[in-house]
């Protein structure tokens, strides 16, 4: 018993100084692409997985956002802009895919009241909130929202600091004048087969990218204007105006459900009390995965939509009534994690089945039964 | 129990019915309308498609972006593309503006997909938008008055600028109050002034101060109010203030 009470503490410990605001608003979050790589991170750029990802169309990437505070993080995702919980920076796809690294970093003169004083960095969060509900740069084309408010994850960044006075890309574009700035590179590309890849980096007011001298360049690469060249994000830049932030962790975070944020699986996630709880998780890959890919599956959904939010608001305001849905959830939820780990087809005749087997055996039983004690 | 029992079989129909019913009552054509709104897609190629739309000066683009924001089996990502694309399409009808309001009604609705909507309310210059604009303000998350705020400045009606003043006094949220002095900003008149030069002297947060003074620079002539608001910044005990009201920039 007492041993249970001290496994106990401990845990409502960690778990407290798990959820405790570790950044400073106005941190800058990062992850690695693949492994502990991450653009940049050391003085030697290397490109390892991405090129050839991008080669055969699967382009995994680092990811870039602002921490505003209170557990909330602002960054561009495919949707756009969004305002989202710090747990859904590193998300579980992002881990899945093979990212396990992230960081936190802030300019390097941050601390210093003088040059950072609170209305800076109020400033910095005012102006993160204010691109909330603009556009992702789903081409790579313009990344820093020049023009028509167009935001990549490190763009953003980018953008947001530099609009409260701090360059964090000094580098980058914008400088040396009208038609930006170029600059060559070699990326070393570790898994190619093929010789490194020269690239020229173009940064200006209109289009930032990468142009890569590679025996593939015809094969990959984006057209923009006439021309194929290879987009890619500049994260690295963000390295060399910047240092650690004081509890970056360098470690693997659990990771969030996903980067739109806000479930629309009410009721689990009443139950279970997060968006990002793992059984939540599940229903939520079946419904990307299964419903809302047919008509009668959409058809459930917005019937759904229509009528659990007040169902979860009563949820949520009792212990009691969330306990009993989530037991009342084990038979949904394990039916949602037989399919995602066996798949639609093979679930629905293993479930068949054993609905068969039962079926056979619970009638036997009542035959039995029925029969007179002679007869048995 | 029965309820439930119908729930789940409902569920369990759902999941495994065939996509051929779908299948059928899909588009053929590839044009941007049509990959917006099939849902088989991957949503980056149909927001792509969405964004795409937003840039088309006809209004043909508005129905189908009407449908995708009200159907509520629409993943909210592309709910919020569709949401923003008919803030930026030309000659969107009264059914656009009815349609966001809506979903930004709707319960349980996604916060982000509510802040787009707000933005895209700003964008839409539409003046019927006050009233849900009005509405937000009056809401307790600070983010979504925030959004209503920066919309108001969008919106490029006079009458948003005494709306903003009269919610200045009540509204407790330094960062909503620095973003109503952004958004006063984006009306040059003799209230918009006014306003400014009164949180200039009197707010008690910086940043609130930074945004006013940095709004008052905007203008190409100030009242006399207004002069001598930037003209006592000079002073101000925030050296961000101060570099504002000589017309720096942060």
């Amino acid at each position: 018993m007492r041993k249970s009470v001290i496994a106990l503490s401990i845990a409502l410990i960690f778990a407290a100084a798990a959820n405790a605001p570790a950044y400073e608003r106005g941190a800058i979050f990062y992850h690695s692409s693949q492994g502990d790589l991450i653009y940049g991170r050391t003085s030697v750029l290397e490109l390892p997985c991405s090129v050839i990802k991008a080669v055969f169309g699967e382009l995994k990437s680092g990811h870039a956002g602002l921490y505003i505070g209170d557990g909330k993080i602002i960054h561009a995702v495919r949707a756009g802009v969004i305002e989202t919980t710090s747990e859904n920076f590193m998300t579980k796809e992002d881990i899945d895919g093979g990212a396990k690294f992230m960081g936190a970093k802030v300019p390097a003169d941050y601390a210093d009241k003088a040059k950072w004083p609170d209305e800076r960095k109020d400033q910095l969060m005012l102006i993160a909130k204010e691109q909330v509900g603009k556009w992702y740069d789903l081409t790579f084309h313009k990344q820093t929202g020049a023009g028509s408010g167009d935001f990549t994850c490190v763009g953003l960044v980018e953008y947001v600091y530099e609009m409260a006075g701090y360059d964090i890309t000094p580098q980058g574009y914008y400088q040396g004048g009208p038609g930006g700035k170029t600059d060559t590179q070699i990326y070393n590309c570790l898994e190619t087969g093929f010789s490194d890849w020269e690239g020229v980096n173009t940064f200006a007011e209109t289009v930032q990218f990468s142009k890569f001298s590679h025996p593939l360049e015809y094969l990959a690469g984006l057209e923009h204007e006439g021309s194929k060249y290879m987009f890619f994000p500049y994260t690295q830049y963000i390295q060399a105006t910047t240092v650690p932030a004081a509890d970056d962790p360098a470690t693997p975070v659990s990771g969030g459900s996903g980067s739109g944020g806000g479930s629309g699986c009410f009721i689990a996630t009443a139950a279970y009390g997060s968006a990002v709880d793992p059984h939540v998780d599940v229903l939520r890959a079946l419904r990307d995965r299964y419903l809302r890919v047919t008509s009668l599956g959409r058809a459930f959904m917005r019937v759904y939509a229509e009528w659990s939010p007040p169902v979860a608001g009563f949820i949520a305001e009792s212990e009691g009534v969330k306990r009993a849905v989530r037991i009342l959830l084990v038979p949904v939820i394990a039916a949602a994690y037989l399919v995602s780990m066996a798949g639609l087809w093979q679930s629905a005749v293993v479930v068949s089945l054993a609905i068969g087997v039962a079926g056979v055996l619970f009638f036997r039983r009542r035959r039995e039964s029925a029969l007179p004690q002679t007869a048995r | 129990m029965k309820t439930m029992a119908l729930f789940f079989a409902a569920f369990l129909l759902a999941i495994l019915s065939p996509g051929i019913y779908a299948a059928s009552e899909q588009p053929q054509a590839d044009s941007d309308a049509a990959v917006a709104l099939d849902y088989k897609k991957d949503s980056g190629e149909r927001i792509q498609a969405i964004q795409r739309m937003a840039a088309q000066e006809e209004g043909d683009a508005a129905g189908a972006l009407i449908s995708i924001l009200l159907d509520k089996a629409e993943e909210q990502g592309v709910r919020a593309s569709a949401a923003r694309a008919l803030g930026e399409v030309r000659q969107v009808g009264s059914e656009a503006l009815k349609a966001l309001s809506d979903v930004f009604r709707e319960p349980g609705v996604e916060p982000n997909l509510r802040y787009t909507i707000l933005m895209s309310i700003g964008k839409l210059k539409d003046v019927s938008g006050i009233t849900l604009l009005k509405e937000a303000m009056a809401e307790g998350d600070p983010m979504i008055r925030f959004k209503a705020v920066q919309a108001m400045g969008d919106l490029g009606s006079a009458e948003a600028v005494s709306i903003i003043s009269g919610h200045l006094d009540a509204e407790k949220d330094k960062m909503v109050r620095a973003q109503a002095a952004r958004a006063l900003g984006s009306y040059d008149l003799e209230a918009s002034h006014l306003c400014l030069a009164r949180l200039l002297k009197n707010d008690s947060e910086a940043v609130v101060r930074l945004n006013a003074a940095l709004s008052l620079n905007r203008f190409s002539s100030l009242n006399a109010e207004a002069r001598s608001a930037l003209e006592a910044a000079g002073q101000d005990s925030s050296i961000m203030v101060r570099e504002a009201a000589k017309g720096g920039k942060p």
